[in-house]
């Protein structure tokens, strides 16, 4: 009797300690599997000879090597770079225009910061369209200027296969920058506003004291904006989907497009894995140094 | 260089009264100082002459020239601010030089401003680093730094000291006395410290609630305060206030008080102020520094001494060192004496104080106004 309560109350002791453990462990042992396992498992597919079905034949770099004479994969890496550097740069550009002018404590500024926050708030697939709509050249802006009898105007970039990526985008763009203007923001209200005031004592103009002294002190922001909108570019799937599928051809093809074409449609399950490594690839080697840079400041600040 | 002048300045925001009225006037080379609660409208103060507020009413003037329409960098006003307020982005040499760059001073001249200003600070050697990398009394002289390289008329400082420990704010506090007196600038100081003000000051503004209460020399407003805010305010230990009531004592003025059921009966001295007259059977509120309730005095039995004597039970001592601080309980109101350690008695005895009518303040309990 004594020996089993004891037991018992063992028991009870232990689960206490580790509820936690406990309580965490499914969702850990699912990312585990689902995240890891499956990087893991196309990682494998990425050296097999799959084509339509998972065949786990090694077959060395053979995939890397299609993957890398194809003409399409090419057009989907320079994409990327043109959109991505684009993306990234106009909306740093246009993110801390915003921040610094709703930074002059206007009126209406909870209003305006709604208005360019809220398109993050719509899935890309709602971006998508919505500009597929806007930029269509027998819908949209095109046919609205043609209404109000400018014949002449034409603006025919998503049927257009040099220019399709750019209307990628004018959506990207129109989506993120809010987000990154409230980054800055937050960032603005966080520097001492004696500084502005020493700096206007000092006879700096408002564009110096910003460009001068503000901007370059919040530096780190930066960083994140970039680290942000860079992981938004390279996993840039669902707007492109939604607003050229692709085309014309598979001249707006990136590498997330290029790659669920291969895997579901191309029955190239092989050069898919590939390109999803190289994908991963691209992240990691801007997340890592990041994380590294940010754990490591932790600890000297700590 | 230059004196400063305040006329009938207002200040609102929206329809808050911010500042009432404020009347002040600093010759060349003074050392004001503006001190008071928080929120009493001290940094708003400084803002305006500042020019980083615009005044509701009123005008400022340095000298001759009216400034409220000048823009600050023209005002030729440096500023020192609580937070120090460097650039976080620049070197030590690039925050004292910012300002100079701007204005168009040519490199070399540059060089030798930040030159003499860091000996004169004792920076030298921290010019080329960030000012994340200073601890708080290096960016304080830093900020000061940056306000003398300029060479303003006036300089502003608003609670420079605040987020300095103890120690270094005695020391800074020093050394900018000295700073003044070696450049015999002009300087307008907001502080809430009753002890930096009475220190460093020249002159001292107290302000209250946006009212100035009291504009005078330190020792001037010790000695007698406008009213009781200004009394309590000024002096640590603040003034002792006891309800008591003047009576005529034999053909002289006296305070009388109740001492836990006792009468207390001091008379006032010879030379007391004509208007006490009128006053005599009504009520006042008797008030008297620490240091003018002590041990008992020699000479105080003498007839027409400074010095009256009273007993009372001692409740609480607060050695300092210097000082034994006596608490005494009068009419149910905690009275603190200062007293020679060697003659402090133990709590719960009787003991004999004397009070310096010399030093005494007389106020009207309903308007808290002097009589
Ligand atoms: N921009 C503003 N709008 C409205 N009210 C203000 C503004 N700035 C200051 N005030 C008000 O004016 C009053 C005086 O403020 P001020 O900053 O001058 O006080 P202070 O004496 O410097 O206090 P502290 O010792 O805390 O620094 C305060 O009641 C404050 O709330
Ligand atoms: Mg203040």
């Amino acid at each position: 009797m004594g020996a089993s309560s004891s037991t018992e109350s063992n028991l009870m002791a232990s689960l206490q300690r580790n509820l936690s453990k406990i309580v965490v462990a499914p969702s850990f042992a699912a990312s585990l599997f689902f995240v890891y396992g499956f990087i893991i498992w196309t990682a494998w597919m990425a050296f097999s000879k799959s084509r339509m079905m998972p065949v786990y034949d090694w077959a060395g770099l053979r995939q890397y090597e299609r993957l890398w004479q194809m003409e399409r994969w090419h057009v989907a890496i320079e994409n990327l770079l043109i959109f991505g550097g684009l993306f990234i740069v106009i909306c740093l550009f246009l993110g801390c225009l915003l921040a610094v002018l709703l930074d002059q404590r206007i009126r209406a500024e909870g209003v305006l910061r709604t208005i360019f926050l809220y398109p993050m708030a719509l899935s890309f697939i709602v971006t998508g369209t919505t500009w597929k709509w806007i930029l269509n050249p027998g819908l949209g802006l095109e046919k609205m200027m043609h209404d109000l009898g400018w014949a002449s105007f034409k603006f025919d970039w998503l049927v257009n296969s040099d220019f399709a990526i750019y209307t990628v985008v004018i959506a990207a763009v129109w989506q993120a920058s809010g987000f990154i203007m409230a980054m800055f923001l937050a960032a603005l209200r966080g520097v001492d506003q004696d500084i502005i005031r020493a700096a206007y004592m000092d006879g700096a103009s408002l564009p110096r004291i910003y460009f001068g002294i503000i901007i370059p002190s919040i530096r780190p922001v930066f960083l994140s904006a970039i680290v942000v909108l860079a992981h938004l570019a390279v996993k840039s799937f669902d707007l492109v989907i939604a607003l050229t599928g692709g085309g014309p051809g598979y001249s707006s093809d990136l590498p997330a497009t290029f790659m669920y074409t291969m895997a579901f449609q191309r029955n190239q399950l092989g050069i898919s894995a590939a390109s999803a490594m190289m994908m991963l690839a691209t992240v990691m080697a801007i997340i890592v140094p990041y994380l590294y840079s940010e754990l490591r400041g932790g600890k000297k600040n700590g | 260089m230059a004196s400063l002048t305040l006329d009938k300045v207002r200040k609102t925001f929206g329809s808050v009264e911010v500042l009432k009225e404020i009347n002040l006037a600093i010759e060349d080379g003074e050392f004001l100082v503006l001190v008071g609660p928080s929120g009493c409208g001290k940094s708003t103060l400084l803002n305006l002459i500042a020019g980083l507020e615009t005044s509701s009413d009123g005008e400022i003037r340095i000298g001759d020239r009216v400034i409220n329409n000048v823009h600050p960098k023209d005002r030729n006003i440096a500023m020192v601010f609580q937070s120090y307020a460097l650039y976080p982005n620049m070197t030590v040499r690039k925050n004292i030089t910012f300002g100079l760059e701007i204005r168009g001073v040519s490199a070399s001249e540059r060089d030798k401003a930040v030159d003499d200003v860091a000996r004169l600070l004792q920076i030298e050697n921290l010019l080329d680093r960030k000012p994340s990398q200073l601890s708080g009394g290096q960016r304080q002289r830093v900020a000061m730094g940056r306000a003398l390289v300029r060479n303003p008329d006036i300089f502003l400082f608003d609670e420079p000291l605040s987020n300095l420990d103890a120690k270094l704010r005695v020391d800074m506090r020093t050394e900018i006395k000295k700073l003044h007196h070696r450049l015999g600038s002009t300087i307008v100081y907001v502080t809430h410290d009753q002890i930096e003000a009475m220190t460093l000051a020249s002159r001292i503004a107290v302000m209250k609630g946006g009212i100035l209460q009291q504009f005078d020399t330190p020792q001037h407003i010790y000695e007698k305060p406008n009213n009781m805010f200004v009394a309590g305010f000024i002096g640590s230990p603040s003034m002792n206030f006891i309800e008591a009531k003047l009576v005529d004592d034999n053909g002289k003025i006296a305070v009388t008080f109740d001492n836990n059921g006792q009468k207390v009966v001091l008379p006032l001295l010879e030379n007391s102020p004509e208007s006490y007259k009128s006053w005599v059977g009504k009520d006042v509120v008797f008030g008297i520094r620490p240091e003018g309730l002590t041990h008992k005095r020699t000479g105080s039995d003498k007839p027409g001494s400074q010095y009256v004597n009273f007993d009372a039970k001692v409740e609480v001592i607060e050695p300092t060192g210097a000082d034994t601080m006596t608490v005494i309980n009068l009419g149910g109101k905690e009275i603190v004496a200062r007293v020679r350690p060697d003659r402090a008695t133990n709590p719960g005895e009787m003991m004999t104080f004397s009070a310096d009518m010399n030093q005494i303040s007389l106020f009207d309990p309903t308007t808290e106004l002097r009589i």
